[in-house]
C-alpha cells in the first residue's frame, strides 16, 4: 500500500496508518493500492 | 553551568556544536532553510569566537570543492546545505568520498523542485545515498547538535576516513526554538581529539589525490570504501556510547527502539517524525494495541542486520518515508527493509510546518 500525504504529520494520520496496516495484515489491501491520506490532515 | 538548558533556535544549536568541534575551514552558500546555520557560523568567525577560515563562495559546488582542497591539506572542515544546493554538489560528493576526506556537512532536509517547495521532505539527502557519504538522521534539535562531534570522531577515524552528513528536517528542526543543552567546549575537547591525518597535501612531500585509476584499480578504491563503511557500522555504535559516557546523552547508535520488544506492529521512520510517532504509540498502547517504533538513525551505512534482529517478532511493518523513488512506487527505507518481510506498507509523506 502506498499513501500520499502532505504538510506536517499529525498523530491522527499515524493512527490511520496503523488501522490500514491491520487491514493489510488481513489481506484486505493489496500492495500496489494508492491511498490518499490528505483527509487526515484537516 | 554544566547541563544548563537554554531555549535557542535549532540552527543556532547546530552552529554552536560546529564551533566547539573546532573546524579549521568552513565554506557554504546560503539557501533556505539552511541559511541560519551558516549565518551564525559567519558571525562566530567574524567575532573571533572561532579560529577558522570562513570562505565565502559563489555556489554550493564551489563550497564543497573548496572543502575538498582544504580537507586534503589536513584541515577539519564543515559545510551545510539543502535541496537544490545539495543536488548542485552531487558530482563533488563522489570526489570527497573517493579521496577519503572526512568532510562534515549538515543537510537541512528540504524538498526538491519542481514544483518549488522550500518545506521539508528527505528527497535531497536520500538522492545522495550512493555517493559514499555516511548519513545519520536526527530526531530533534539536541540530537542534530550532538551528532556533529560524533560524526567528526567517526569520519576521522583512520580506519574509516569517509565524509559524513547529518540530516535534520528543514524548518521543523532548523527553525524551531526548543530547550537544548549547548555543547561545552571542555567536554567536546575531551570527547573529540584533534584531527591529525597521516596523509595530506604538503609541498615538502608532494603527492596526488584522486589521480587517474584504470579499470583494474578503480574497483579496488570502491571496495575499500565499502570496507570502510562496514567499519563505520561498528564505530557509530561505539562513538554513540563514548558520547554518552562524556555527555550523558544517547540517541541509539545505528537504530533505536521505543516499546519495541513485544510489538506486533512496528513503525519505522527517520528524522523529526519520530517524536510524533512516539505520541501516537502511547495513545495506541493505552488502547491495547501491540505497537512499537524502530528509529533508523544511520541510513548509510545501512544497519540491515540490526534491523532484522530488532523486528523479528513483528507481524506488520510500516515504513514511513519522506521520499519516493518515482517509478518504483516505494521510498528508500521501504526498499531497504522489504527483502526481510512478506508484508510491507509504504507511505510517502512530504511534510512541513
Amino acid at each position: 500500500m502506498i499513501g500520499f500525504g502532505g504538510r506536517d504529520i499529525p498523530i491522527s494520520m499515524i493512527r490511520n496508518l496503523v488501522t490500514k496496516a491491520k487491514l493489510v495484515e488481513k489481506g484486505i489491501f493489496v500492495e500496489s493500492e494508492i491511498v490518499d491520506l490528505r483527509e487526515d490532515l484537516a | 553551568m554544566r547541563n544548563r538548558m537554554v531555549v535557542v533556535e535549532g540552527s543556532f544549536a547546530v552552529a554552536h556544536a560546529v564551533k566547539v568541534s573546532r573546524p579549521h575551514v568552513i565554506s557554504a552558500y546560503p539557501i533556505t532553510p539552511q541559511t541560519h546555520i551558516v549565518e551564525d557560523l559567519a558571525q562566530f568567525a567574524a567575532d573571533g569566537e572561532m579560529n577558522c577560515e570562513y570562505m565565502n563562495v559563489e555556489s554550493e559546488f564551489s563550497a564543497i570543492s573548496a572543502l575538498i582542497g582544504a580537507s586534503a591539506a589536513g584541515a577539519r572542515t564543515y559545510s551545510s546545505t539543502t535541496s537544490q544546493g545539495l543536488a548542485l554538489m552531487h558530482e563533488a560528493l563522489f570526489n570527497a568520498s573517493g579521496m577519503r576526506l572526512p568532510i562534515i556537512m549538515t543537510v537541512v532536509n528540504r524538498a526538491l523542485s519542481a514544483p518549488i517547495n522550500i518545506w521539508n521532505d528527505q528527497q535531497d539527502s536520500i538522492s545522495q545515498r550512493d555517493t559514499g557519504w555516511i548519513q545519520l538522521y536526527a530526531e530533534d534539535v539536541q540530537e542534530s547538535a550532538d551528532t556533529i562531534p560524533q560524526l567528526y570522531k567517526i569520519a576521522e577515524d583512520p580506519d574509516i576516513l569517509l565524509p559524513a552528513m547529518t540530516c535534520m528536517d528543514g524548518f521543523i528542526l532548523s527553525h524551531v526554538y526548543e530547550p537544548v543543552i549547548l555543547l561545552e567546549q571542555s567536554l567536546t575537547d575531551e570527547f573529540l581529539p584533534r584531527y591529525s591525518p597521516e596523509i595530506v597535501l604538503d609541498p615538502k612531500n608532494p603527492m596526488s589525490f584522486g589521480a587517474f585509476a584504470d579499470p583494474s584499480t578503480y574497483t579496488e578504491f570502491r571496495y575499500k570504501q565499502e570496507k570502510a563503511m562496514a567499519v563505520a557500522l561498528n564505530r557509530i555504535e561505539e562513538v554513540a556510547n563514548e558520547f554518552n559516557d562524556v555527555y550523558g546523552r544517547y540517541y541509539g547508535g545505528l537504530i533505536d527502539g521505543y516499546l519495541l520488544d513485544d510489538a506486533e506492529i512496528v513503525i519505522m521512520a527517520m528524522g523529526s517524525v519520530i517524536g510524533t510517532i512516539k505520541d501516537a504509540i502511547d495513545e495506541l498502547r493505552s488502547e491495547g494495541e501491540s505497537i512499537g517504533l524502530l528509529k533508523v538513525r544511520s541510513f548509510r551505512p545501512f544497519p540491515a542486520d540490526a534491523i532484522k534482529k530488532a523486528i523479528k517478532n513483528a507481524k506488520v511493518v510500516i515504513t514511513l518515508d519522506k521520499n519516493i523513488s518515482i517509478g518504483k512506487n516505494e521510498g528508500a527505507l521501504c526498499t531497504e527493509v522489504k527483502p526481510a518481510f512478506t508484508i510491507q506498507i509504504f507511505v510517502f509523506l512530504s511534510s512541513g510546518s
